[in-house]
């Protein structure tokens, strides 16, 4: 017979009285909340409300209330549905590449290695350079013509020189190397952050108890650094599906439209400007910032029930 | 006595900067403040002392000549937004805008008519076809063209004696070039190519809206000019007389193969491929450099060339008629013969005024300068002021991109770029 424990009652519930308000911790959080409400909430709901108008940004303060009619637009504009496309691709794949790349350059670095800080801080540059200066780094390393450092290299070599960014197949791998170069640092950061907070004894004892390498890796560090890894794969997630200066200094979302990004989309049809013939629809462009952000919400979502889940259900 | 003494002169010393500040309060009580919005590199807080000493002795001459008039430069990000916000909010009298966005803003109602306030015969002083562009928004006059520019036709006269003007002839010399030398004879900055394509589409008849504001360059005759124009940049790069990375460049990302010495020839993007030319050459190489009005397409009987640049604009202010006045004073002013002379030497700009570069020796004994004024004085023109016109080019830019990347074939490029054309023509 199993025994039963007697079932507690909850505790009853207390009015809220301006006296337990004033006393309780709501007055504490008030200028955060107010913070987040002005800063976050607020532009948020504002640029909902743009995205159901015909705003443009040459007559601000004349909208039309127009519906859906920038959704509709979008949803059936090949131009966008393109965008979108490679954006997920871009993000798969830059993601992907950087925890694989970022998460060995970790375990490497984890290690005892003569001059350690000195490749810690060297990997770390690449995430500390503005994402501009970075892609107008490589613009000019991968140029195509003999101006071109990774080209000319390849051709002391006897190797063809590569098109980099005028080939639209290799244009895309190209901005997800690129990509993957800055972002590998930050998720090294964090891994190795991470690492060091797995107990000696634990890898020691399986290693006398045999487990391989891989074992280890398998058994006892990834099940440790779940929660660092959905904290690390959702910012990352975020970052490189938002991506706009990259783009921006690399290709200018080119050839033709083959590295266009939701970003750098969003950019050109809400404001343009410089050498960039944008549309200056600000209403449709806070309809694309609309379905960025629930994708990059949904995103968020999944990372943190995955995470969740893998906690055993432990919040 | 002495202590008198010293209190009177301790009260005059504590009344005079008083008695100073109110002479100068009341002095600006009488008069009028112009609030002129301008970048920062359009103004005399730039960084660069000759802009500085330029945009202030302007300012100071204004002062000079209306001395009831105060100017007060309001220096701003220069970007459509926040111009945009300050025309709402009321808050300035002139603008300093890039010529794009002059149309929008005219149309809204934002500008007034400067024709009134313009003294005699100032109209005429200009490129003709400033005033005919400022014009044909509404038929008035909103502002005035300060500077300009256009794509010209640069080459290394070390490889080409004399510069083609057809394309035939461009395909010919390229072609001459490369066989001879091992280099190219051309470069394109396709990711820049409408500001130096939509201007010969011109002269070969091709139209861009109709009357009603219609895009019609998909149809008929226009059809066959932009047919004509894709293919001449498909031959170009098919034959590889383009180096295939100037396909996915701008206009900066061209010049690294310049310098390196991989490009003879090239048509690049007005006065910045002087500034970069001229730092990352050596003296003697960059003399070889010459610059010819861009080649046209066969058919045509000369070019058409895309101008550029940026036009002060009068901000309507019916409720103060007065500092109205004062604002159109100051941009006729501000683009008057000695205020474009300095203000345009000191930004390495081409002035709107044909007779400021004929008279100084500063222009006419430089060859871009020169070889702009000509190909503007021979064909300039400005693209069509139609809120419409940003997102025809952008078609346009993506779809030859598209063909000479083997993307799409010169039919299929330009049906996708009819139907986002007229996607964008019916969403409006």
């Amino acid at each position: 017979m199993r025994a039963t424990t007697p079932a507690v009652p909850p505790p009853p519930r207390r009015r809220m009285t301006l006296q337990r308000f004033v006393g309780g911790p709501w007055p504490w959080l008030v200028p955060a909340l107010g913070m987040l409400a002005l800063f976050r909430a607020y532009p948020m709901l504002h640029q909902a409300w743009l995205s159901l108008t015909d705003m443009r940004t040459a007559t601000i303060g004349q909208a039309r209330f127009v519906g859906l009619d920038n959704y509709r637009f979008i949803f059936t504009d090949p131009g966008f549905l393109g965008s979108l496309g490679f954006t997920f691709m871009f993000t798969v794949g830059s993601v992907g590449l950087s925890f694989v790349v970022g998460f060995a350059l970790a375990l490497l670095l984890n290690r005892p290695l003569r001059g350690r800080s000195v490749y810690r801080t060297a990997i770390l540059t690449s995430w500390v350079i503005s994402s501009l200066i970075v892609g107008y780094m490589w613009q000019m390393l991968l140029n195509e013509s003999s101006a071109g450092v990774v080209n000319g290299m390849l051709r002391n070599l006897g190797i063809p020189a590569v098109a980099w960014f005028s080939d639209p197949a290799i244009a895309r791998i190209s901005v997800i190397l690129v990509d993957v170069w800055r972002s590998s640092a930050y998720i090294m950061v964090f891994m190795l952050g991470g690492l060091q907070t797995i107990p000696r004894e634990l890898v020691e004892a399986a290693m006398i108890d045999g487990a391989s390498a891989w074992q280890r890796l398998r058994h006892i560090v990834l099940p440790l650094l779940s929660g660092l890894i959905t904290i690390a794969l959702i910012f990352t997630t975020i970052a490189t599906f938002n991506v706009y200066e990259l783009i921006v200094s690399l290709t200018g979302g080119g050839p033709g439209r083959a590295t266009m990004t939701l970003g750098y989309q969003m950019f050109r049809t809400a404001f343009g400007g410089g050498e960039v013939q944008g549309l200056g629809l600000l209403g449709r462009g806070a309809a694309m910032g609309m379905v960025m952000f629930l994708i990059t919400f949904a995103f968020t979502i999944l990372y943190l029930r995955v995470g969740f889940y893998r906690r055993g259900g432990r919040a | 006595m002495r202590r008198t003494t010293m209190l009177v002169t301790l009260a005059a010393l504590l009344l005079a900067p008083l008695a100073l500040t109110g002479a100068a309060f009341a002095q600006s009580g009488e008069q009028i403040t112009v609030r002129y919005l301008v970048p920062q590199w359009a103004s005399s807080r730039d960084t660069r002392i000759e802009r500085q000493i330029a945009f202030q002795s302007v300012i100071d001459s204004f002062h000079l000549r209306y001395p009831e008039y105060r100017l007060e430069q309001v220096i701003g990000p220069g970007s459509q937004v926040s111009i945009s916000q300050a025309l709402a909010e009321g808050d300035v009298d002139a603008i300093w805008i890039n010529h794009a966005w002059y149309a929008d803003w005219q149309a809204a109602g934002f500008f007034a008519d400067l024709t009134d306030y313009l003294s005699d015969g100032a109209e005429a002083a200009f490129f003709d076809w400033t005033i005919e562009a400022l014009r044909s928004v509404d038929g008035r006059l909103g502002g005035l063209w300060h500077n300009t520019d256009t794509p010209l036709y640069f080459f290394n006269t070390a490889y080409i004696a004399e510069a083609p003007t057809t394309w035939s002839e461009l395909r010919e010399v390229a072609e001459r070039v490369f066989v001879e030398h091992g280099k190219y004879g051309i470069s394109y900055p396709m990711r820049n190519f409408t500001q130096f394509t939509m201007g010969m589409y011109a002269a070969l008849g091709g139209e861009v809206f109709d009357a009603d504001g219609r895009p019609v360059l998909f149809e008929g005759a226009n059809r066959e000019a932009l047919e004509q124009i894709f293919d001449h940049y498909a031959t170009v790069y098919g034959l590889g007389l383009a180096p295939a990375a100037s396909a996915a460049a701008n206009h900066d990302q061209q010049m690294p193969p310049v310098y390196a010495g991989d490009v003879v020839a090239m048509v690049s993007n007005n006065n910045a491929m002087i500034r970069y030319l001229r730092p990352n050459l050596p003296p003697d190489e960059v003399e070889l450099w010459s610059a010819a009005p861009i080649p046209y397409p066969d058919g045509a009987d000369g070019g058409r060339y895309v101008a550029g640049g940026w036009v002060i604009a009068l901000v309507a202010n019916p409720n103060d008629p007065a500092k109205e006045a004062a604002a159109a004073a100051w941009i006729e002013h501000m683009t008057d013969v000695n205020a474009q002379r300095d203000t345009n030497k000191a930004g390495g700009w081409v002035p709107t005024r044909p007779g400021v570069i004929e008279a100084d020796p500063f222009y006419a004994d430089d060859f871009f300068m020169v070889t702009t004024v000509d190909a503007l004085n021979a064909g300039g023109w400005v693209v069509p002021f139609d809120p419409l016109y940003p997102a025809v080019v952008t078609a346009l830019n993506e779809a030859i991109a598209e063909v000479v990347t083997g993307q799409a074939s010169v039919a299929q490029a330009l049906a996708a770029a009819e139907t986002a054309v007229m996607r964008e023509f019916e969403a409006r």
